[in-house]
């Protein structure tokens, strides 16, 4: 493949890829600045590297993975941020659910990018577990505490209602 | 679909922005790609300030690595971009022996180290490394915390960073020593060598040079407040022919450690390295120890099976608990933190109860678990699926009505502590070295006509005959522990809970001819012969 139809195809899969890789970079990072700042490092990286993919139709879990590592190193580099109800996600939209929202921010990034992967990506837990470099099981276990931990949220905070 | 997934579903994420798109394209743009879709002129004017931006940040992490991705030794990547740091790379690091060696460290979010310990850390093992006439590393990283996998390069940069060496601190926590990888680039960041992983003893690395074998051991690790102290001489033991192998030990020099003298894990940082003279053929010596006699004790380390002894399973079993995680019923405890998975066969409401009670106990110990795991009659096997260095995990296993509990205190992979015994008939104990106490933790009773409850005034512990302890210097905790019974009403293993207290320290580490005595003035005996783990050095008083 030419260099221009290469390109073309990667414009496709980059557009194509958009939304996860919003919802991978939002869920982790919770901040509109290190989001894009994660994103545009992740499509770079991910174009200087293009030719190392043998299988293109491994792409997007290429893509996801190293806007993963991108978005860690990120987190890795600053404080921990304030939960999101105490800060400015940065965009101008409210999240549709706060509370859950709320709950969600409470879990660990590695359990977010989990539930998101599972939930929202499509991913099956043994490709999430090599996506994430942890053990299926993990990433079970992963699962379970996440959904645990956002009903227990959710049911106090309906009771104090 | 369950309500609450189809509310996680609509929920959890906005729409995805237009400014996210528009990122999206001036970063294509950037690459000389054409977006899909045509951008606004505002957004090319904004992109072009922020490629400018990102090219400024590129070139001042290329200027920080002091090399241009071209210069790199074995780099066969041509012009692709500098690869992303972990963090910020320490400037003003001088390696040791190459001048190459750019030291990076992860920055601590807890700010207990500064660049100049990790700096300092670096150039110890550049120095090691050195030594041991490894190649040298282009790059060196020192993570703190973060487990392994986390931290290192995928294969994204690894096969960037080729032939490039990378160590990695890790699982730098507060109970474990510090450890070290050795990975390769080439794209599949596999790990050459490592300290041995959940080990109680010192880390230790071997390395070989000129023919003489070298270990470097970071760390004592020991219990609190407890070091090495100064080595006096060092042997090998076990040989195959069980002679003592002599070798030389010299220790690093004291300015080492100061730079960690202000870090509560100064007492990791003893650095020894043992040099082996001779060349003894270790691959074919089983059994092997290191011996180290100090001015403050002895201690003896298997170098071979460095790995504590773990409770292992059958890959069958392993498999079943994992499943089991998937359909866990996970009860919040009392103390809101704890979270209690239930693993074992019983039924909710038993281990419900079991865990309430074993939070009490541990809640007089002052210890809060993260995590509660009460596990049926498979045995553990989690240590390397809970990587996080804060996670605390207790497990019982053998609930079976037959054994009785076991308790263990993992974490990070290490047994901290852990309950004694399968015996039905014996007290299980557990050795607070905070405390210097034996915990004594239910038993089971050859009688099982109701609940039985202790009193003040009514225990006795006597060894040969001596009154070791007594109502005077047990300590009960606040709660009634009568009450724990009653959480395990219509259980059959109430029997199990019927006792739970505390008694002093003996002066040996097994109880013989304990008496007890119940309130309704019955006395049994315990079996003979129980005894405190001695995982941690337990000093003998």
């Amino acid at each position: 493949m030419n260099k221009s139809r290469t390109d073309a195809w990667f414009a496709g899969e980059i557009e194509k890829a958009q939304p996860s890789m919003f919802r991978v970079a939002f869920a982790i990072l919770r901040n509109r600045t290190d989001v894009e700042d994660a994103t545009q490092s992740a499509i770079l990286k991910a174009y200087s590297r293009l030719y190392t993919i043998s299988d293109r139709k491994a792409f997007h879990s290429w893509l996801i993975r190293i806007l993963k590592n991108e978005c860690f190193d990120i987190l890795r580099s600053r404080r921990p941020i304030a939960r999101i109800e105490d800060c400015d996600t940065g965009y101008e939209m409210q999240v549709p659910d706060p509370d859950l929202n709320r709950a969600f921010d409470a879990l660990s990034p590695e359990e977010r990018l989990t539930v998101t992967l599972f939930y929202f990506e499509g991913y099956k837990t043994a490709e999430i577990a090599k996506l994430t470099d942890v053990s299926e099981g993990a990433v079970r276990s992963r699962l379970s505490r996440a959904r645990a931990s956002m009903k227990k949220q959710l049911s106090e905070k309906e009771q104090k209602q | 679909m369950s309500a609450f997934d189809l509310r996680l579903k609509k929920g959890l994420f906005p729409d995805m922005p237009e400014s996210y798109t528009n990122c999206v394209h001036r970063t294509l743009e950037k690459v000389g790609v054409k977006p899909k879709r045509r951008i606004s002129i505002v957004s090319v004017a904004i992109a072009a300030t922020a490629v400018a931006a990102s090219f400024a940040i590129i070139l001042t992490g290329a200027v920080l690595h002091n090399q241009s991705p071209e210069s790199r030794p074995g780099n066969n990547v041509g012009a692709e971009l500098p690869p992303t740091p972990p963090s910020v790379p320490i400037a003003s690091a001088e390696p040791d022996w190459n001048g190459t060696t750019q030291i990076i460290a992860a920055k601590d979010p807890d700010e207990r180290y500064s660049d100049a310990d990790a700096e300092r850390f670096g150039r110890i093992i550049l120095s090691f490394l050195h030594e041991c006439g490894e190649s040298e590393p282009d790059e060196l990283w020192i993570l703190h915390i973060r487990p392994l996998h986390e931290n290192l390069p995928t294969d994204n940069t690894a096969s960037y960073i080729s032939n490039v060496l990378v160590l990695a601190q890790s699982r730098f926590g507060e109970s474990d020593g510090p450890d070290l990888y050795c990975i390769q680039g080439h794209n599949d960041g596999k790990v050459l060598w490592g300290t041995q992983d959940g080990s109680l003893g010192p880390q230790r690395v071997l390395g070989e040079s000129n023919g003489m074998k070298r270990w470097i051991i970071f760390g004592t690790n020991s219990s609190e407040g407890q070091s090495f102290g100064h080595i006096k001489s060092c042997y090998l033991t076990g040989g195959e022919d069980g002679t003592d192998i002599e070798f030389s030990a010299f220790l690093t020099n004291e300015e080492s450690r100061r730079p960690f003298e202000n870090s509560r894990y100064y007492d990791r940082f003893s650095e020894y390295y043992l040099t082996v003279v001779g060349e003894p053929d270790l691959d074919h010596v089983l059994d092997l120890s290191l011996l180290l006699i100090t001015d403050q004790s002895n201690y003896a380390f298997p170098i071979r099976d460095h790995v504590p002894e773990l409770v292992t399973v059958s890959a069958a079993d392993a498999e079943q608990i994992r499943e089991n995680i998937d359909s866990l019923s996970a009860n919040t405890a009392k103390n809101g933190e704890t979270t209690v998975y239930n693993l074992s066969n019983q039924t909710s409401d038993t281990a419900e109860a079991y865990a309430e009670a074993i939070l009490h106990w541990l809640a007089l110990r002052g210890t809060k678990p993260d995590e509660l795991w009460i596990c049926g009659a498979a045995r553990f096997a989690f240590s390397q699926e809970k990587p996080d260095d804060k996670a605390y995990i207790l497990t019982m296993y053998e609930f079976d009505g037959e054994t009785g509990p076991e308790l263990f205190c993992w974490r990070s992979g290490t047994i901290l502590w852990q309950t004694t015994g399968y015996d039905p008939y014996c007290l299980n104990t557990v050795y607070d070295p905070e405390f210097k106490m034996n915990c004594l933790f239910g038993f089971s009773p050859a009688y099982d006509n109701g609940p039985v409850a202790m009193e003040k005034g009514q225990f006795t512990a006597e060894r040969a005959g001596e009154t070791i302890a007594d109502d005077s210097t047990v300590f009960y905790p606040e709660r009634p522990l009568k009450e724990l019974p009653k959480l395990l009403s219509g259980s059959k293993y109430t029997e199990w809970m019927r006792e739970s207290f505390i008694c002093p320290y003996p002066k040996e580490y097994q109880l013989q001819n304990c008496v007890f005595t119940t309130e309704d003035g019955r006395t049994f005996t315990a079996p003979d012969g129980v005894k405190v783990l001695n995982l941690i050095q337990a000093p003998v008083e």
